[in-house]
């Protein structure tokens, strides 16, 4: 070994890091050569200072300040336990809200189509109609015909308010359902010289108000409604409720995620509020449902990273498909990040990650 | 620290807490301090460092050694206050979007230092002037003493990132030694 290719071996030679075959070959040529002799001087001496480096003590004051700050988080602690299980609560419980709602507009459309006979009606708006709605709607027709005297008493008034009705349903069902809302029939432009139909169309159309979201346009048909007698009129409040807790849910998300990581890690970035809001309205709209996926605190920013490869970024959360979310979560697995999600199935997810 | 104690420090127990405080508190002080190069900052982080263990222990779930998870939360907050420096820096500076850098740290003042040799004076220079991931390296392996798989863990990379980074590490404090050796004797 000449000199060169000693000194590159030098440094692995004073850490120990050279097979018993190099060595001997270094120590021959160090026997030989006094300039690399003084070169592993040097670097023992670097060595030897670096693991001999004087140590800062811990000071008394130290653990007494440290016990302070302490005492003051374990008097926060419990109150943020307590908001933790509220959150998971409120949410599963708006989940299932969604769902039901989902539900409800799915099977009131198809009531709504089935029920009245328009002739242009579309054979495959039929299909679409499953059997157990048709029972329903069936059983429905059947109790609202018993009530056709008083429906009859009111039948001009009707007439004025089907319009108004149907014009707001109409509305409503365009923003509601993906499905074409053009194809939904029109009873309120029939002759008033068919009073019987036209009358016992009222409560069917207005069973559409439950699945409405707009307020201002919720309470226009309930005034409505209540004049008519309505026997379904009853699910409204249950609705609205369900709504204004689906927004207060979004909110107290956003608000807690953002309380978590402004306490816990000085550099997340702010401003999640107003991520809620969002999330409630395209949960409502295009079916994208809301989860957060909960890491360990000190992974957070690595996952944000990672999540912003899967999906489109908007306020604190990700938006992406089912299955960047599952790749999302693989590749989370194969970075050894632990995890925690509770991001329901769906075609669409907006996903917050968080720390635990 | 057994598991019985850990199970303790999870459920909230101070007592118990405490003894972690009395067994990571020196590491976690020095790893501070050859990140920061400074005292008062170290002794800050180190507050930091156990604050946050204390709020997220419950998260630790064993998969690795307890004191590779304290030290990447060290790292952590250690990386957080060198954010801070350097934005004060760069408000100081008047830079808009200016790129992000290491930025050697002066902060280093030997009249105030721990060190009592020339020798040591000059190693504790030369690392505060380092780049922050030379920095930890050197820290974590030469004055902690950890080996390269614990660093590895905590800094989340391969060994071989670990010990080029230490080799470059060395080099420069060689080369900062060769440019100051009248100072030495």
């Amino acid at each position: 070994m000449n000199c060169d290719e000693v000194r590159k071996l030098l440094e692995d030679y004073v850490y120990d890091e050279v097979s018993f075959l190099v060595r001997n070959q270094i120590e021959e040529h160090l026997l030989s050569c006094p300039k690399c002799r003084e070169e592993v001087e040097f670097l023992k001496e670097i060595k030897n200072t670096l693991h001999t480096m004087p140590r800062l003590e811990p000071e008394e004051s130290f653990r007494t300040e440290l016990n302070k700050k302490l005492d003051q988080l374990a008097k926060k602690q419990p109150e943020k336990k307590k908001r933790k299980i509220f959150r998971d609560w409120r949410t599963y419980s708006a989940l299932a809200a969604c769902l039901v709602l989902a539900v409800a507009v799915q099977s009131q459309i198809s009531k709504n189509t089935d029920s009245v006979n328009f002739p242009g009606m579309q054979p495959d708006l039929v299909h679409e109609t499953n059997i157990t709605n048709l029972q329903q709607t069936e059983k429905a027709n059947a109790a609202e015909d018993a009530k056709q005297p008083t429906a009859d008493d009111v039948v001009t008034e009707d007439v004025r308010k089907e319009t108004e009705i149907e014009d707001a349903n109409k509305k409503k069902i365009e923003q509601i359902t993906t499905q074409p809302a053009e194809e939904t029939p029109k009873p309120a432009v029939q002759p008033t010289d068919e009073p019987v139909q036209s009358a016992s169309a009222v409560p069917k159309e207005t069973d559409v108000v439950p699945t409405d979201y707009a307020g201002a346009a919720v309470s226009a048909v309930q005034e409505e409604t209540e004049e008519t007698a309505v026997p379904q009129a009853d699910v409204e409040p249950a609705s609205l409720r369900m709504q204004t807790e689906t927004d207060m849910v979004a909110a107290e998300t956003a608000e807690d995620a953002g309380i978590q990581t402004t306490a816990d890690s000085p550099q997340a970035v702010s401003g999640s509020s107003g991520g809620g809001g969002g999330s409630s309205a395209a949960a409502t709209k295009t079916a994208v449902l809301y989860g957060t996926v909960q890491v360990a605190e000190s992974d957070v920013s690595k996952a944000k990273e990672i999540a912003s490869r899967y999906g489109t970024q908007s306020a604190n959360a990700v938006e992406m498909t089912q299955k960047q979310f599952k790749n999302y979560l693989n590749t989370l697995k194969a970075n050894a990040i632990q995890y925690n999600h509770n991001v329901p199935e769906g075609d669409m997810v907006r996903v917050e990650i968080v720390a635990e | 620290m057994d598991d019985k104690t850990l199970a303790k420090i999870q459920s909230g127990d101070r007592a118990a807490f405490d003894l972690l405080v009395e067994e990571y508190q020196s590491q976690v002080i020095n790893i501070a301090y050859g990140m920061l190069s400074n005292r008062e900052d170290a002794y800050d982080a180190a507050q930091e460092v156990f604050l946050r263990i204390y709020k997220n222990i419950g998260n630790f779930r064993g998969e690795s050694a307890l004191s590779t998870w304290i030290f990447r939360i060290t790292k952590n907050v250690c990386m957080d206050f060198l954010r801070k420096r350097r934005e004060l820096v760069s408000l100081d500076a008047d830079e808009e979007n200016a790129p992000r850098q290491d930025i050697p740290d002066h902060r280093y003042s030997p009249e105030k230092s721990v060190e009592r040799t020339e020798l040591q004076r000059l190693v504790r220079q030369a690392i505060s002037q380092m780049e922050e991931k030379y920095r930890l390296a050197i820290t974590l392996f030469d004055i902690e003493g950890l080996s390269y798989e614990e660093i590895a863990e905590i800094l989340d990379c391969p060994v071989g990132t670990v010990k080029s980074r230490l080799s470059r590490a060395r080099e420069k404090l060689k080369q900062f030694f060769l440019e100051n050796r009248e100072h030495l004797h």
